[in-house]
């Protein structure tokens, strides 16, 4: 078929149009055959596919760890598997995380192709999160696994630290949406400090990034689960609201008080005899004013930084770079748009397009932040008390550390209902 | 497993939310048609031979290659692709080729035509030979990322730092850009 394909080519010779043919092709009499360019290789197609099935089967091992067998050891081998395969063997793409990019892009602009494998690879954690909570940042995310891994001390981070560092997530989200959206870049595999690891090469500022993260992630746990990872923030709110979650009594909880300090990032809400509420009828209705008031001011805000956003995007760059650039010194940039044959007017019409569409995606932005910000402070006011030791439903990634300080576990079976 | 109706009516409206989550996606997969996974390529006709593919792959050794369409080339014997400019006398010793890691085999055809043939084990995606047979000769000479190299990252690094955006994703069914074909 190959041998057909340039037959046909050679054929055709007269007729190509995309040659500069300065010279005469030859017409060989000794009988010379032009050699084949390469052979196509190609890997099969439906590999992403397997590896969304293994996906899929460590989900559902990891529910019957987390669940019935209730075992971290189980949790760690599980992960560990997964840092192997979706890590190094599969170098870390296409993952979960990063497919909010082309899912959003597609959804927003309908002429993007979507692979259907990468509809899969986003939708099945979200399903699996929405039954059994965050098992899947617990054993199968492979950029969980290693902060895991490395993580020797856990550190305490204060509140007024913790606190504004844990709505980096949702910022990011949106950031990486309106990113891929205006199609300037894939914000979540730039920054991913992780996947250079997987892919086991990089240039220095990769190999920088990556190492600090790792250090990081050595006294302080799951630094970019906790901290940055925008699939998280999805996770988050689905776990919320999911039909079964991890907990860390198998049955009914004794408030022994024994696991405390047992996880690693804190997600454990003691159980409390106070139940009064922090803020009365009144106050809550104060607040529930101020949380539109929060939305427009993030609105506002938003709106009036999409310039500076749109710098992220290589046209507007470019533009600048067109402005503010000395006459007579081109860059390799420069140089190769003036090949391109768009004129300088039509950049700027491009430009302005792109920036449109950046204020007008930062305004939702700073809407759904300001809004983010209401909601919270509405949480923090209005405290729950918990009658028992329960983890947080949404904080909790299913890692496991927990199970090992219940002494309920050690009798084993889980035979109850909660 | 004993289950009374107020768990009953849990189970059922979160088997329901899932259904309609998986009915979500199968819509999204009808919509966007069940494609394939893409490639990445080079647009030939773009590349400005900036020198970019050798260092911007994430892999030590690029998966970019420089690729002859042996169908457009001249077999020119002072190929503007394989020495350096000014070259007096023509062999095949290093010191006249342009190529930094001797990767193109010059072999004597017939008169007066030389087959060039790259090895790729030892291109490096330089691009310098390229553009030595852009400006001076026919443009048989490309570099194209290479398919069983590339490990088809969903951000490739390459494409981000093209000046002239010639790095763009191909349908599976069409995973190579070659010169000398009508695109």
């Amino acid at each position: 078929m190959k041998k057909l394909i340039l037959f046909f080519i050679i054929l055709c010779s007269p007729f190509l149009i995309f040659s500069q043919d300065r010279f005469p092709r030859p017409d060989f009499l000794n009988g010379y055959t032009r050699p084949e360019p390469f052979t196509i290789l190609l890997d099969s197609w439906f590999i992403p596919y397997i590896d969304i099935l293994v996906l899929i089967i460590v989900l559902i091992v990891s529910v019957y760890a987390v669940f019935r067998v209730h075992s971290r050891t189980w949790i760690f081998f599980i992960s560990l598997f997964s840092l192997l395969y979706f890590g190094f063997y599969r170098k870390g793409c296409v993952c979960p995380i990063g497919s909010i990019q082309p899912v959003s892009d597609s959804l927003f602009n309908s002429g993007t192709t979507l692979p259907f494998s990468t509809i899969l690879i986003f939708f099945i954690p979200i399903i699996f999160s929405l039954f059994f909570g965050r098992i899947f940042c617990g054993s199968a995310c492979p950029l969980g696994a290693i902060q895991d891994l490395v993580s020797i001390k856990q550190l305490k981070l204060p509140v007024w630290l913790e606190t504004p560092l844990k709505l980096i997530p949702p910022i990011f989200l949106a950031l990486a949406i309106l990113a891929a959206v205006m199609g300037s870049d894939y914000l979540i595999c730039k920054w991913d400090p992780f996947v250079n690891f997987f892919k086991l090469t990089g240039n220095s500022s990769a190999f920088i990034y990556s190492g600090i993260f790792i250090l990081l992630s050595i006294v302080i746990y799951r630094p970019y689960c906790r901290f940055l990872c925008p699939y998280g923030f999805l996770l988050k709110i689905t776990s919320y609201f999911s039909l079964k979650h991890l907990s860390i009594a198998t049955k009914q909880c004794i408030n022994c008080k024994l696991c405390e300090g047992s996880c690693p990032m804190g997600e454990i809400h003691y159980a409390s005899e106070d139940d009064s509420k922090t803020l009365d009828f009144k106050g809550t209705i104060v607040l529930l004013v101020f949380i539109p008031l929060l939305a427009f001011g993030g609105a506002f805000i938003g709106g009036r930084s999409g310039g500076f956003i749109a710098k992220l995007d290589y046209r507007v760059a470019l533009a600048n770079d067109i402005r503010s650039g000395i006459p007579g010194s081109f860059s390799d940039e420069i140089t190769a748009f003036m090949n391109t044959g768009v004129s300088m007017e039509d950049l700027f019409l491009i430009e302005i397009n792109v920036l449109e569409g950046y204020r007008n995606g930062s305004t939702i932005m700073g809407l759904f932040i300001g809004l983010l910000l209401g909601i919270k402070l509405l949480q923090y006011k209005r405290k729950n008390y918990y009658k028992n030791y329960e983890v947080d439903r949404a904080g909790c990634v299913s890692c496991g550390r927990c199970f090992e300080s219940c002494p309920l576990e050690v009798s084993g079976g889980s035979d109850s209902e909660k | 497993m004993k289950v009374d109706r107020r768990k009953f009516v849990k189970i059922l409206s979160y088997s329901a939310a899932g259904i309609f989550l998986l009915g979500l996606m199968a819509r999204l997969g009808i919509k966007k048609g069940f494609v394939k996974r893409e490639l990445w390529q080079i647009d030939p006709n773009k590349c400005i031979t900036c020198g970019k593919c050798e260092t911007e792959c994430v892999l030590v050794r690029s998966a970019v290659k420089c690729i002859h369409a042996y169908e457009v080339c001249g077999y020119c014997d002072l190929c503007s692709g394989y020495l350096k400019k000014g070259v007096k006398n023509i062999t095949t010793g290093a010191e006249t080729n342009l190529c930094p890691t001797s990767a193109i085999k010059r072999t004597y055809v017939e008169d007066p035509y030389y087959e060039y043939v790259i090895d790729e084990e030892l291109c490096i995606a330089c691009g310098k030979c390229v553009k030595g047979c852009s400006n001076f000769g026919n443009g048989s000479l490309f570099l194209q990322i290479k398919q069983e190299i590339c490990i088809n990252c969903s951000r490739c690094t390459i494409a981000e730092a093209c000046p002239s955006l010639a790095i763009k994703k191909v349908s599976r069914d069409t995973p190579y850009i070659l010169k000398g074909q009508k695109n």
